[in-house]
């Protein structure tokens, strides 16, 4: 088997407060094979976000700090490569599409200049050429009449337009992989699977893998090759899309499945919840950090911590259900 | 665009027609019979009565106002009651030094203090920010005419680089001219340089916090890219406009630059006028100064328009 396209390995985020170190991702460890599109799966503030921006090295450097075993991409830790390397790899061989359409593109610059300055930063073409290049992609990414288009500013056009330049700026130099943080959560419901489905046949057109985060378990079900569930900063469940929807064994996780199944029942007249709340990074670390709002915890979890286990052949959790110790914890 | 500049132009109007109302006023706000005021402690009452009806005085309010009005319109400012000279050749012969001695103060300041602030909103803890910041205090507090003779002090009488003072005609030169206003220039902008840094610097920490900065550090853009042609064009609606009221403000407001120097400009003409009652003179330097304020605001709004696609009027 050759080695994954990306490989991060026990990855810890901790915001540098006046008090210490606050951990808010935990040692979190996960692989993306070429090509693969992996769903980061969670609710606000588990710190699906700050993994990609660690990835991509986009971290606010003043207040996070990443460390751990490593991220590798393509061979290199990206956790200890210098500014240089990693803004070098940026838009090139690794890309980000933002939440934001709407705030995430210059509203001062053209949005044909907007993407061909990046073919000109890493290329070192023409700025004509790129240009060139920049219409071509407009055009692939369906906006109409491109080559006008490109002489648009971000504010003449609408907000699935403005995803899609996104899209076509983040692809336009081929990259080996394609972080999109919550790409169509700030869309109308009717855009956003249209813009879901182009990017999905942008990226297997081009060979390109795909870290997707979103909470929305639809668009999961619809795009993703294997699923991580993350909560409170750690991963509890990680399995191949189908597994994890037919058999979920993570009670985190089946409670997001609840909820949305009971959505499509008529008669429902309660959404079936997680109750409680996330809670605050600072007060846990001991047991389960589900724990507190498990229909299922047992004494053990609030005292021992449960690791990532397998539960199948490509498929994991991090659960005492189905997996308890073999001695009694101290 | 073209209907939106019109527009303004003849909004000035109004504005104008206020601020001449006012001037024209100002004779007869002047507390007693400003033709006694006019003539001196030691005019004879003959004197004083050509001097009211030279001026007109004998007659209703509004007849003189309208009289005036048609005056300033055509371009006739009347005569220095001083000098005798015509108030339009005055000016004339004053406005060169202060033109050259703003445009120059602007240029230095802007060179400076954009970068400046840049610099400190970009790394926000580092050495340029401190100094900046503490070089930003000082420019605001020390008063110009210390600034002017320390200035003189070092490179003029010490190392004999500049003139101590004088001001060399355009029609001399080019050269020269900015040779003999490098001191005055440098002094003036000290609180120039202060006050466009530090609103470069809020401007710029404001943008620096928006997602397309972050979009273009995702593209892999050189840091010096990202701020000059992301950040900068952002933050230069408000640099604009400081940039834009400083340079009005100088124009109007160098009086004691140019008596520390000796620049024969308008600001000593305003001074040296309001001293002498020289009303006709001061009158026309009020109705420049308003002017020239309606236009650098004009100048400033269609500034905005070519840095910032978003805004249409």
């Amino acid at each position: 088997m050759t080695a994954p396209l990306l490989k991060v390995e026990d990855l810890t985020i901790s915001l540098a407060s006046d008090g210490g170190s606050l951990p808010l991702v935990k040692s979190l460890s996960f692989e993306i094979a070429a090509g693969e599109t992996l769903c980061l799966v969670g609710e606000s503030g588990c710190g699906k976000s700050l993994t990609a921006l660690a990835i991509i090295g986009l971290l606010n450097r003043r207040i996070m700090r990443a460390s751990g075993g490593g991220i590798f991409f393509e061979g290199r830790d990206l956790l200890s490569a210098d500014a240089e390397a990693m803004r070098r790899l940026r838009g090139d061989r690794l890309a980000m599409v933002f939440q934001e359409p709407m705030t995430s593109l210059n509203p001062v610059q053209q949005v044909g200049r907007q993407i061909s300055e990046v073919i000109v930063e890493h290329r070192g073409t023409s700025e004509r050429e790129a240009e060139r290049e920049a219409v071509r992609l407009l055009d692939l990414v369906r906006i109409p009449d491109a080559a006008r288009r490109a002489r648009d500013f971000p504010h003449q056009l609408s907000g699935g337009m403005r995803q899609r330049v996104m899209i076509a700026m983040a692809l336009a130099l081929r990259p080996a992989l394609l972080i999109a943080d919550e790409p169509t959560t700030a869309l109308d419901v009717t855009i956003q699977a249209q813009v879901l489905a182009l990017m999905d046949e942008l990226r297997r057109e081009f060979g390109t893998a795909l870290l997707l985060i979103t909470h929305d378990l639809g668009v999961v079900a619809e795009m993703a090759d294997r699923v991580l569930v993350l909560y409170a900063g750690r991963a509890v469940e990680e399995a191949p899309v189908e597994q994890l929807f037919d058999q979920p064994t993570h009670p985190y996780t089946r409670g997001l499945l609840d909820a949305i199944r009971q959505l499509l029942k008529p008669d429902i007249e309660r959404l079936a919840e997680i109750p409680g709340t996330v809670p605050v990074p600072a007060k846990l670390d001991r047991g389960c950090s589900f724990a507190e709002r498990c229909g299922l915890a047992m004494p053990i979890c609030g005292e021992k911590r449960p690791v990532l286990g397998p539960r199948g052949s490509r498929h994991s959790a991090a659960c005492w259900l189905g997996h308890l110790p073999v001695e009694q914890p101290a | 665009m073209i209907a939106y500049v019109l527009g303004r132009l003849l909004a000035a109007i109004p504005v104008l027609s206020a601020v001449a109302a006012f001037v024209f006023l100002l004779l007869s706000l002047v507390p007693g019979d400003p033709a006694v005021v006019i003539a001196g402690d030691l005019a004879t009452p003959e004197q004083v009565e050509a001097i009211r009806r030279s001026l007109a005085l004998d007659r209703p309010l509004v007849e003189r106002f309208v009289t005036w009005l048609g005056h300033m319109l055509t371009g006739d400012f009347g005569n220095s009651l001083f000098s005798g000279i015509a108030v339009s050749e005055l000016i004339v012969q004053r406005i060169e030094p202060t033109l050259v001695l703003a445009l120059m103060t602007i240029v230095i300041a802007v060179t400076v203090a954009v970068p400046l602030g840049l610099v400190s909103a970009y790394h926000p803890t580092g050495i340029v920010a401190r100094l900046t910041m503490a070089g930003a205090v000082l420019g605001f507090s020390l008063p110009v005419f210390v600034v002017a003779f320390g200035l003189v002090y070092v490179f003029a009488l010490g190392l004999g680089w500049f003139p101590v003072q004088s001001y060399v005609p355009l029609s001399e030169g080019l050269a020269g001219t900015l040779h003999s206003l490098v001191l005055p220039a440098v002094a003036v902008s000290f609180l120039y340089i202060a006050l466009i840094a530090r609103v470069t610097r809020a401007a710029v920490l404001e943008v620096l916090r928006e997602d397309y900065v972050r979009t273009a550090h995702a593209k892999g853009l050189a840091a010096r890219l990202i701020l000059t042609r992301h950040v900068l064009r952002n933050a230069a609606v408000p640099v604009i406009t400081i940039i834009g009221i400083g340079f009005a403000a100088l124009l109007g407001g160098v009086v004691v630059t140019e008596t520390v120097f000796s620049i024969p400009g308008l600001g000593r003409l305003t001074a040296d006028s309001i001293l002498r009652r020289d009303y006709p003179v001061v009158q026309a330097l009020i109705l420049l100064f308003s002017t020239v304020y309606v236009a650098v605001n004009l100048a400033v709004d269609i500034a905005y328009v070519l840095v910032d696609p978003r805004i249409r009027y």
